[in-house]
């Protein structure tokens, strides 16, 4: 298993949103310890392809394979207890639980090879939780329900993470705050796919980038090009 | 009344709140997370009962005291929680994601098939139960006698609302739980396998249903038909109480009981009326009721309608050669099959308008036999006490339901999704808890006899003719009606009702409108049918006669213009000539229920038009 080289391959992914197709198949692989972008307009399929990992939208696929293993067709949970963590745009905080219930939702049994998390561990890398364990998730502002969204998953000791866009809606200084979350938890070793928009953001954290235009994939490489060269970046995104 | 009247009747209000809670509870639990209204929860109360009753007398005889028949009721809750559980597997886990008409009728087969295996078992005759050992006497307070086993029940309450309180907010299992009311799917993608959530919190709401059942047993005995007495009530306790919220069903129960003991005192005479009328009031007041919240946006299922042929010539034609056939019938039938026909034509024109508002409106109205009923009380009442002629009085039966509909439905229209459900029903009840208790006026439980047509169509041809005429007319209204603008825009509020309103169209007035035209249709139906029996009594308001124009409603296809008429034909042809042959015909009612929600979602003409389409000779249903 630990001799497959990459963390997640996805390959010829195609994915329905209702009855309109919208992934048109996508190849992606994201490497061991690696921060990749997802790059791409609204609409252009970014959340739906995490969803189609996940097994919570309609896809089909020539292969999924994560650290090693076939997870095409698995159910949701079942993909979440092999090690993949999915964190989606909208956050889907339990709002009628409090921080600390919560978190209790996304525990699983420590991983062999995963420095397991715990509250404690989690009130460390964010800070501004710690204070609020016992206030109902309804009273959060928008990045500490960001924050605990994140947590929750990470209390499932994740090899892996599906990002989606961690930094919308959010004022600047949390958008600071969760860029150093997402360093801190590339340094523990985990792999992660960052949706984003924000391209400051994703400049901040991320090695390699995809770009995603009308469901099918641009462009794969090192982010750097893209940052540098805004012509190029536009002809990828496309219209 | 004095002090200590006034504590040992609310003592008494207390323990029937506490009773009925823990019937509730389990009920607002299982909709909390799997968000089905579980119909059948009486029926497991009801096996709750009967098996308490048998393991009590087993586990006394073996040895005598308390512990054994402690033992007998918690073993009783136990064991039904397990078939509640296997309820789950075979048959709410495949319908999750059906729309929520489908999931009520499927489990009110469970109700059906339940009652039938309780007699096959135990027989039709009540089974008295045990008393509790060391609570047969009773206690003095405040100078009054008050029995043991009562007090007992006011400190259940309270002791299972504390432990499920302590279960949901101190355990793993509860926290999950919670977070399934708000969003499973989530839930999933952190790893949680919702298969088993959702077995172990139907496990432990049918366990609550057995319990409840089971602690009745020293007071009353386990009868075939206590499910249908405590759904109701449940319902109601659930619905006042915010579905899905406990502690909302502890408040809820208490307020009816204690409603009840009080209510006995002033009002004697509308006891049943009463409960319905607080819970229409709380849902007037509090939608979503006391402690309840607002349900999610309803699934868009319009991505998977497919919009209505248009009525063409063909159509036009095949409905003039059934009319045709229908005309020249009486030359080959006899006196059964005249009555026969007479009924199927009746129970067509009661589905059809049932499906305004289902198929074409969106609105699940679980209550469609309030109307039936109230048209054919009309026409009764018309007859009896103002000695008016038939002719009279079938005007009064669309006119009396119609006008019955356009007041309930202003409050029905407010609602949507589950709560306007059990509104419906609720009034439904109250129709018929009102014609049960007034029975100066109504007979009561006798109800009306001796409700003849006039001379000239006393012969059954004549009165076919009269039938055929007035519900073909009302038939081809219905459907002339669901093409006309109204129509359309009662189907644009169905698929979207937020995008209906904002292209400026009244979707509270629509469906308004939608319900006074299908009250009156079906109380003309009931009117007909009245007069086809000579007699009426409160059974054609209550839930049974519902249910059947729903399952005749599905038969057909709810999704179509005709289906409905041939569904009420189907159901009448098995009605009549099937279920006779058999003992269990509320078996094979439920299976054939549970087989066309699972199998045939689109009735026989939904399943035909899909068959057809797909063979590329329609490209919409007729």
């Amino acid at each position: 298993m630990s001799a497959a080289p990459d963390m997640l391959r996805i390959e010829a992914l195609d994915a329905w949103y209702a009855r309109a197709q919208v992934l048109f198949g996508v190849d992606l692989a994201l490497k061991r310890g690696e921060v990749l972008a997802m790059i791409g307009r609204n609409g252009a399929g970014k959340s739906t392809l995490m969803k189609a990992v996940m097994g919570l939208a309609t896809a089909k696929a020539r292969a999924i394979t994560f650290d090693g293993v076939g997870i095409a067709g698995l159910p949701a949970h079942r993909i979440a207890r092999a090690g993949l963590g999915y964190v989606p745009e909208e956050r889907r905080i339990f709002t009628n639980l409090t921080v600390a219930e919560n978190l209790e939702t996304g525990r699983r049994p420590a991983r062999p090879g995963v420095d397991a998390w715990t509250p404690a561990r989690i009130f460390e890398l964010f800070p501004n939780l710690a204070g609020m364990q016992h206030r109902s998730a309804r009273e959060m502002s928008g990045g500490e329900q960001q924050m605990l969204a994140v947590a929750r998953t990470l209390m499932g000791n994740p090899k892996a993470l599906l990002l989606d866009e961690p930094s919308e809606g959010l004022a600047p200084v949390i958008v600071d705050a969760m860029a150093d979350a997402v360093m801190a938890l590339k340094r523990e070793g985990l792999s992660i796919v960052l949706s984003e928009q924000n391209l400051r953001f994703a400049g901040l954290v991320c090695d390699a980038a995809v770009v995603l235009s009308s469901g099918s994939l641009t462009y794969a490489g090192p982010l750097r090009p893209l940052l540098d060269d805004h012509d190029l970046l536009e002809d990828k995104l496309g219209l | 009344m004095d002090l200590s009247f006034l504590l040992i009747q609310t003592l008494n209000g207390l323990a029937s709140a506490s009773a009925l809670f823990i019937a509730a509870c389990g009920l607002t639990i299982i909709f909390g997370v799997t968000r089905i209204v579980n119909f059948a929860h009486g029926a497991f109360y009801m096996i709750g009962a009967y098996l308490g009753v048998t393991l009590a007398v087993r586990f006394l005889d073996f040895s005598y005291g308390a512990p054994s028949f402690w033992a007998a009721i918690v073993l009783a809750a136990v064991l039904t929680g397990l078939l509640g559980a296997a309820m789950e597997m075979l048959l709410l886990r495949r319908i999750y994601r059906a729309p929520e008409l489908f999931q009520l009728l499927a489990t009110f087969a469970v109700v059906l098939i339940v009652e039938d295996a309780v007699i096959w078992l135990f027989g039709a005759q009540d089974i008295l139960g045990p008393r509790a050992p060391g609570l047969k006497g009773a206690v003095m307070i405040a100078g009054e006698r008050f029995p043991a086993y009562e007090l007992l029940l006011v400190a259940a309450g309270p002791a299972v609302l504390a432990a499920i309180w302590l279960l949901l907010n101190r355990t793993r299992f509860g926290i999950l739980v919670r977070a399934a009311t708000h969003d499973r799917q989530m839930l999933a993608a952190l790893g949680v396998n919702q298969a088993v959530l959702f077995t172990a919190t139907v496990f432990l709401g049918c366990a609550l249903a057995g319990l409840a059942g089971a602690l009745q047993v020293p007071k009353q005995p386990a009868t075939p038909h206590m499910d249908v007495n405590i759904i109701a009530e449940a319902f109601v306790v659930t619905v006042i109480g915010g579905m899905g919220s406990v502690t909302g069903a502890f408040l809820a129960a208490v307020l009816i009981g204690l409603l009840q003991a009080f209510g006995i005192l002033v009002f004697p005479k509308i006891t049943l009326v009463l409960v319905f009328l607080v819970m229409a009031v709380v849902l007037v007041v509090r939608p979503w009721g006391l402690l309840g919240t607002p349900e999610p946006e309803i699934r868009g299922e319009a991505a998977l309608l497919v919009p209505l042929r248009r009525w063409d010539r063909k159509a036009t034609i095949g409905v003039a050669v059934v009319f045709t056939l229908l005309a020249l019938y009486p030359l080959v039938a006899d006196a059964f099959a005249l009555k026969l026909a007479i009924e199927a034509m009746v129970f067509a024109l009661f589905a059809l308008s049932l499906n305004l508002l289902l198929g074409h409106g969106g609105v699940i109205s679980f209550g469609h036999a309030a109307w039936f009923g109230l048209g054919a009380y009309a026409s009764a009442l018309a007859v009896r006490h103002l000695g008016a002629p038939m002719e009279l009085a079938l005007l009064a039966a669309p006119l009396g339901a119609g006008l019955c509909a356009l007041a309930a439905g202003w409050f029905i229209v407010r609602l949507s999704g589950v709560y306007l459900a059990m509104l419906t029903l609720a009034v439904a009840q109250l129709a018929y808890a009102v014609t049960f208790q007034w029975v100066e006026v109504t007979g009561g439980d006798n109800g009306l006899i001796g409700i003849w047509p006039s001379q000239w169509a006393s012969d059954r041809i004549a009165y076919y003719y009269l039938t055929l005429a007035l519900t073909g007319i009302a038939v081809a209204f219905l459907i002339r009606l669901v093409f006309t603008p109204f129509g359309h825009t009662l189907r644009a509020a169905r698929d979207s009702a937020l995008r209906a309103e904002a292209i400026g169209i009244d979707v509270r007035r629509q469906r308004l409108a939608a319900f006074a035209i299908a009250g009156s249709a079906a109380g003309l139906a009931g009117g007909l049918y009245v007069f086809s029996k000579g007699n009426i009594d409160p059974s054609v308001l209550s839930i049974p006669t519902s249910v059947d124009a729903l399952a005749m409603a599905l038969l057909g296809g709810i999704r179509t213009v005709t289906g409905p008429v041939v569904g009420a034909a189907g159901l009448h042809l098995l009605k009549d000539f099937v279920m006779p042959l058999t003992d269990y015909w509320r078996t094979l009612l439920g299976l054939t229920i549970i087989a066309l929600v699972l199998l045939f979602p689109g009735g026989i003409v939904g399943t035909l038009v899909d068959f057809l389409r797909r063979r590329g000779a329609g490209e919409g249903a007729p």
